[in-house]
């Protein structure tokens, strides 16, 4: 394979690479330090364009992390590039700050691939950098009782599966929301019926979402509870993508907007059940 | 001197991915770390010094800046900043770049040596002769000392060559061990044992290796240690036994741990003492010659320390005051 800017001593280690990722991963012809956005100031030194629209790239270099390469994260960040970026290096036992170097790396969500005589072994798993981007959830703000289960949602959604982190906390939402639906007939907090109508005594815990939250909205006594309409509102809106598992992206255009749709859908949905914990408080859920 | 009409350049940006790298470029080593460092420097400061170019059909060649080029190749820069000159000869090519490099960041030595084979063979093209070293150094911009370094490194074997590639391939941060120095430093000294005591060096090879087996164990500490396996081998300059200087040699050549301090101290030591103590006697002799005739100029001091020599040489040569 030739290289343009790859130094001589470095060209084993890429070509061992290229070998691993197709017999690993199945990706083949690699393309070379070739550009993979116009807008990104930086060529990997591999990369491919998976079938799931994600670029996989791969930097070679003698150590695991450097500035430069901080730079390219942030910008693929911002950009909300779907890239999954690896940094090759050889394994040897006098590679320069190893340990620091190795550890931004994971930090910034670069995977790392050490390649030595025996083969190749991957470090860390890359994460999507368009992915990891998202807001963190500042979690002291949440009651001690949701926080395991908000890090486990924002480690899924920065892991790659951004649908299933949603899902995690839409589950928190709607798990809440339900609650809210007892609480508040129980409480005496929904309006008297009109004549020919029945309060509903159906279970707020069975059965499917949005028929209990579109009649809760419509019991609720606003007038006693006109903290609630804000949030409650805002759960419904979000109600029809509770469900959606997507398709996966085909292209590097839909994943890049996919992403950019998911990461504000993750934030939105932290902020939501945050409200919703506040509002609900004067219940005691 | 190098034709190439300067004052006709001109600065233009140019397409990184119409530019193609020079085939005769003399840098064979282009250290990761060296080049992540500039990569770095051009990210957030750009280019900030031209490449050079000239132009071939419709791409253009670079005469200087490879580095600089690679580095906007990878930061996936779309111009660089060049200056355009005329397609110069091929010697003009390699001569241009031989004074770039000498006025400004040096080559690794050997990178140098690697190409000035092929200046020699343009240059007596050129002028229809083989140039001398003064015209070979008026020409590349390097010194003679340089050249005959140089001309040490080319004529090493070619395994010995691939052991200093090997070496510059290592970031310069790294302690590099088997240098251009210590080669030079081994076949200079090799070529004063081979010169004086031919009959010592059975195999130039086999005795190359073992002493960069001793250099690499420390057993020799230092490339200098070589000027003194030199000294071994001119015995006889100092009048020194010959026999023993090249029984030391052997062994040096033989021996495990045995170093060139050992062989130097075992041999030729006292001889060389004794020369370096007449030289200082002489020179104090010439000087006290200045005292007889100027006798005004012993000071105090002076004086005390005439007296402690005084003393000193009569207890030696046994005529006490």
């Amino acid at each position: 394979m030739s290289y343009r800017y790859l130094p001589a001593q470095l060209h084993a280690t890429a070509d061992a690479t290229m070998d691993f990722f197709r017999d690993s991963f199945g990706l083949q012809n690699a393309r070379v330090e070739e550009e993979i956005n116009k807008k990104l100031g930086y060529r990997p030194t591999l990369h491919w364009l998976t079938r799931q629209g994600y670029l996989v790239c791969v930097d070679v270099r003698e150590s695991p992390f450097s500035p430069t390469l901080e730079s390219v994260v942030s910008d693929c960040m911002q950009q909300c590039l779907p890239v999954k970026l690896f940094v090759a290096f050889p394994g040897k036992p006098d590679v320069p700050d190893y340990k620091r170097n190795s550890d931004r790396a994971r930090e910034k969500g670069v995977g790392v691939v050490e390649v030595t005589d025996a083969g190749c072994a991957v470090v860390y798993e890359a994460l999507p950098l368009s992915l990891i981007g998202v807001r963190p959830i500042d979690k002291k703000l949440y009651p001690p009782k949701y926080r395991s289960d908000l890090a486990h949602a924002e480690a899924t959604f920065k892991s790659g599966s951004p649908e299933k982190g949603c899902s995690l906390l839409y589950d928190e939402i709607e798990d809440l929301s339900r609650k809210i639906g007892e609480k508040t007939r129980s409480k005496g907090l929904w309006r008297a019926p009109k004549p020919g109508e029945n309060l509903p005594m159906s279970q707020f815990n069975k059965g499917q979402w949005r028929p209990k939250m579109e009649l809760l909205m419509l019991w609720l006594d606003w007038r006693k509870c006109k903290y609630l309409k804000d949030s409650l509102q805002r759960v419904v809106s979000v109600i029809p993508h509770r469900n959606e598992s997507g398709h996966k992206p085909a292209t590097l255009e839909v994943r890049i907007r996919r992403d950019r749709e998911i990461k504000t859908r993750f934030e939105a949905a932290a902020d939501l059940l945050l409200d919703l914990i506040t509002a609900a408080r004067p219940l005691r859920v | 001197m190098t034709r190439i009409d300067a004052e006709n350049a001109t600065l233009r940006e140019i397409p990184v991915e119409r530019i193609d790298r020079n085939p005769e470029n003399p840098r064979i080593v282009f250290r990761p770390t060296e080049l992540e460092e500039l990569l770095e420097s051009i990210r957030v400061y750009g280019v900030q010094v031209p490449i050079s170019l000239y132009k071939e059909g419709t791409r253009f060649v670079l005469i200087d800046g490879e580095r600089r080029w690679r580095c906007c190749l990878k930061l996936n820069k779309k111009t660089i900043p060049a200056l355009v000159q005329d397609k110069p000869t091929p010697l003009d090519n390699l001569l241009l770049m031989f004074n770039i490099h000498s006025l400004r960041e040096q080559w690794d030595l050997f990178t140098v040596a690697v190409k000035l084979p092929r200046v020699i063979d343009l240059l007596e093209h050129d002028i229809g002769r083989r140039p001398n070293e003064r015209e070979l150094a008026a020409r590349t911009g390097l010194s003679r000392g340089v050249i005959r370094r140089c001309k040490l490194l080319m004529e090493l074997p070619d395994p010995y060559k691939d052991e200093i590639r090997k070496e510059l391939n290592k970031p310069k941060a790294q302690a590099h061990k088997l240098t251009e120095d210590f080669f030079i430093e081994m076949e200079r000294s090799l070529k004063t044992v081979e010169r004086a005591l031919p009959q010592v060096i059975d195999d130039k090879d086999r005795v190359r290796d073992v002493l960069i087996e001793k250099y690499r164990k420390g057993t020799i500490r230092n490339v200098t240690d070589f000027r003194d396996m030199s000294k071994i081998a001119r015995a006889e300059y100092v009048q020194a036994d010959t026999n023993v200087a090249k029984f030391a040699l052997d062994q040096l050549f033989n021996r495990n741990n045995y170093s060139i301090e050992d062989a130097y101290r075992d041999s030729v030591s006292e001889a060389y003492s004794e020369r370096t103590f007449l030289g200082q006697v002489t020179m104090v002799i010439e000087q006290l010659d200045f005292f007889t005739s100027s006798p005004d100029h012993v000071t105090d001091e002076i004086r005390r320390a005439m007296e402690k020599l005084y003393d000193k040489l009569a207890k030696i040569l046994g005529r006490e005051r």
